[in-house]
């Protein structure tokens, strides 16, 4: 027998009290998981998707709110081509659209042969003629189309000629058609939403010689952003973090998720002060026959850790299947197939061990502070 | 130079609300190693508090206890001084009814070095010792009045105590349980030569021990 036997039997004999705490830490931990599990994946999918192009620096409408609601003039493409140390550059323009299931669907609009179709696994062949798309296996699966089948874009129909696997979340649940006719059914002629700029790169030793590609070149980007008055380039870190949109969620995740923390740590602390109440006499014996304060208030941290931990491994299976739920009724493609990586697992987990030790804190103090000679005197 | 005494008790007193109320009044009292002592006394004469300022579980308002000619005071600071000298018997037993009987007589071993094998081989021979043995896995409400302040003393004397502190240990027993239960004492007494003070108001030929004081308000009278 050991102080972690007594905390189990202890949550194990007020049982109802004990599973309603657990799963109060659970509901908190979930929001945490599927909160911040969604907005960590929505990043890591944009920034997976500039990464899997190749993407130095991007150009966007200077001002612009979010990448839709960007408009960029054609034309700077020849100029920024002009500077030496860049490698391609590829417009491109994004669309959102709605489909008759009531699914959300991005549409890419690339040039033909640009450099952003060598990173795409294709089965079948890229658009050359202004019907041609391709659409990503994840969105082709979900719509049940193959090769040689119809989509409709903005009442435009396209037909598939190649099916493209690609590691970027958003692309796969994705249609790529070609830039001009987008450019048409949108009525945005020469116009595109940025600009993906590749540079030329060597490798660079650090000071332990190891050879690591280089960073984009500031003087670089400071030349191409004056080269695009009513541009703002971006490297990459830059693009995530200024997209508004994922900015915005993600500070209403941790909003949630601080919330949620506060109120199970209130829940596991009123349920350890009860308990506490509740005991007060065992406790005060314990101290009488000699147990030091130290061990009563390890047994009390046992005990609120173990609420803490369990209703995280609650959390974390809840938070999960929350995730599944919120892409399937969110309709996004992009992040329905959202994994919780081993790292987010141990912040939850660590997290949850946190959040019992803090709740247990009080009740601790509290169990220390009775007086054995109080218990016994009104024997 | 060693006086001899376990405990010695020099002018002590003990007041409560705020000196209004005597709880006990200049008691001087010596007790010798391996001596039972029994103090006797109605309800309300200091019997309790005697004990409770003995076991070092409360101060005195005045006055001085020594353990071993040591001042009670300065090794009660000790954090295992309690856990290694003295053993407690109540009257309500004060089991942990979530735990079963060898787990109850374990309780004070966890504040032990032993380890996890001689830990359970000492609550054993102590369980076996109040005749629970074929108990030892019950749970402690479970078992009748008789047997479960027997398993309080098993987890009183698992330590090996000095000096055993039993406060009526017998008010809640039914005669055949009262014999047990000093029968239990009096082998303790004699075989381990643990010291024993046992307060209770009962004044029956069985509880003539080797010595006996009487309190009434708070003061020895005999």
């Amino acid at each position: 027998m050991n102080l972690l036997y007594i905390a189990f039997k202890n949550l194990w004999h007020r049982k109802v009290r004990t599973f309603l705490t657990i799963f109060g830490v659970g509901v908190s931990i979930a929001a945490f998981v599927s909160l911040r599990g969604l907005a960590v994946s929505m990043v890591e999918a944009f920034r997976t998707t500039y990464q899997e192009r190749g993407t130095d620096l991007v150009v966007l409408e200077k001002g612009s709110f979010d990448l839709l609601s960007s408009r960029l003039d054609e034309s700077f493409v020849d100029k920024i081509k002009a500077v030496p140390e860049v490698l391609s550059v590829n417009p491109v323009l994004l669309d959102i659209t709605i489909t008759n299931f009531m699914n959300y669907i991005l549409i890419y609009g690339w040039e033909a042969h640009s450099n952003l179709f060598s990173n795409l696994k294709i089965t079948g062949k890229a658009p050359v003629n202004e019907h041609d798309a391709i659409i990503g296996a994840m969105l082709a699966k979900k719509l049940n189309k193959k090769i040689g089948d119809s989509v409709d874009v903005r009442g435009t129909a396209f037909t598939l000629t190649g099916i493209f696997q690609s590691q970027s979340l958003f692309e796969e649940g994705s249609v790529i058609v070609l830039l001009p006719v987008l450019q048409r059914i949108k009525k945005m002629e020469h116009q595109v939403t940025l600009l993906n700029i590749s540079l030329r790169k060597g490798l660079k030793p650090n000071k332990w010689f190891v050879f690591k590609e280089e960073k984009p070149d500031k003087q670089v980007q400071l030349r191409i952003s004056q080269l695009v008055p009513e541009g703002e380039v971006k490297d990459l870190e830059g693009i995530v973090s200024s997209e508004n949109i994922l900015a915005i969620f993600s500070k209403f995740s941790w909003a949630v998720s601080i919330v949620a923390f506060i109120i199970a740590i209130l829940g596991i602390a009123n349920n350890m002060i009860t308990s506490v109440l509740e005991q007060t006499r065992e406790i005060g014996v314990l101290l009488a026959i000699g147990w030091r304060k130290t061990r009563i208030v390890s047994l009390i941290l046992y005990e609120s850790t173990l609420l803490g931990l369990m209703g995280g491994a609650m959390g974390l299976f809840l938070g999960y299947v929350t995730i599944r739920i919120f892409a399937s009724m969110l309709q996004m493609q992009s992040i329905s197939n959202i994994s919780l990586d081993f790292l987010f697992v141990v912040k939850a987990i660590a997290a949850s061990l946190v959040l019992g030790l803090l709740s247990g804190i009080y009740p601790a103090l509290r169990a220390v502070s009775i007086q054995p000679i109080e218990v016994l005197r009104y024997e | 130079m060693n006086s001899g005494f376990i405990v010695e008790a020099k002018n002590l007193s003990k007041f409560y609300e705020n000196g209004r109320v005597a709880a006990l009044s200049e008691i001087n009292l010596q007790v010798t190693n391996g001596e039972f002592l029994t103090i006797r006394g109605s309800s309300g004469s200091g019997k309790s508090t005697l004990l409770h300022l003995l076991g070092g579980l409360d101060l005195p308002t005045k006055g001085e206890i020594y353990f071993e000619d040591k001042n009670l005071k300065d090794m009660v600071r000790q954090s295992k001084f309690r856990i290694n000298n003295i053993g407690f018997v109540f009257q309500t037993f004060y089991l942990w009814p979530i735990l079963n009987v060898l787990e109850n007589v374990l309780l004070p071993l966890l504040e032990s070095d032993f380890d996890k094998k001689e830990r359970i081989k000492k609550a054993d021979l102590l369980i076996n010792m109040v005749g629970l043995e074929g108990k030892r896995l019950f749970a402690v409400n479970k078992l009748s009045v008789g047997e479960r302040q027997r398993v309080a003393i098993a987890r009183a004397l698992v330590m090996g105590p000095k000096l055993l502190l039993a406060d009526e240990p017998t008010g809640s027993l039914d005669s055949k349980n009262k014999e047990n239960v000093l029968d239990i004492f009096l082998r303790v007494n004699r075989e381990k030569k643990t010291t024993i003070i046992m307060a209770t108001h009962e004044t029956g030929k069985s509880y003539q021990f080797s010595r006996s004081i009487e309190l009434l308000d708070g003061r020895i009278i005999a």
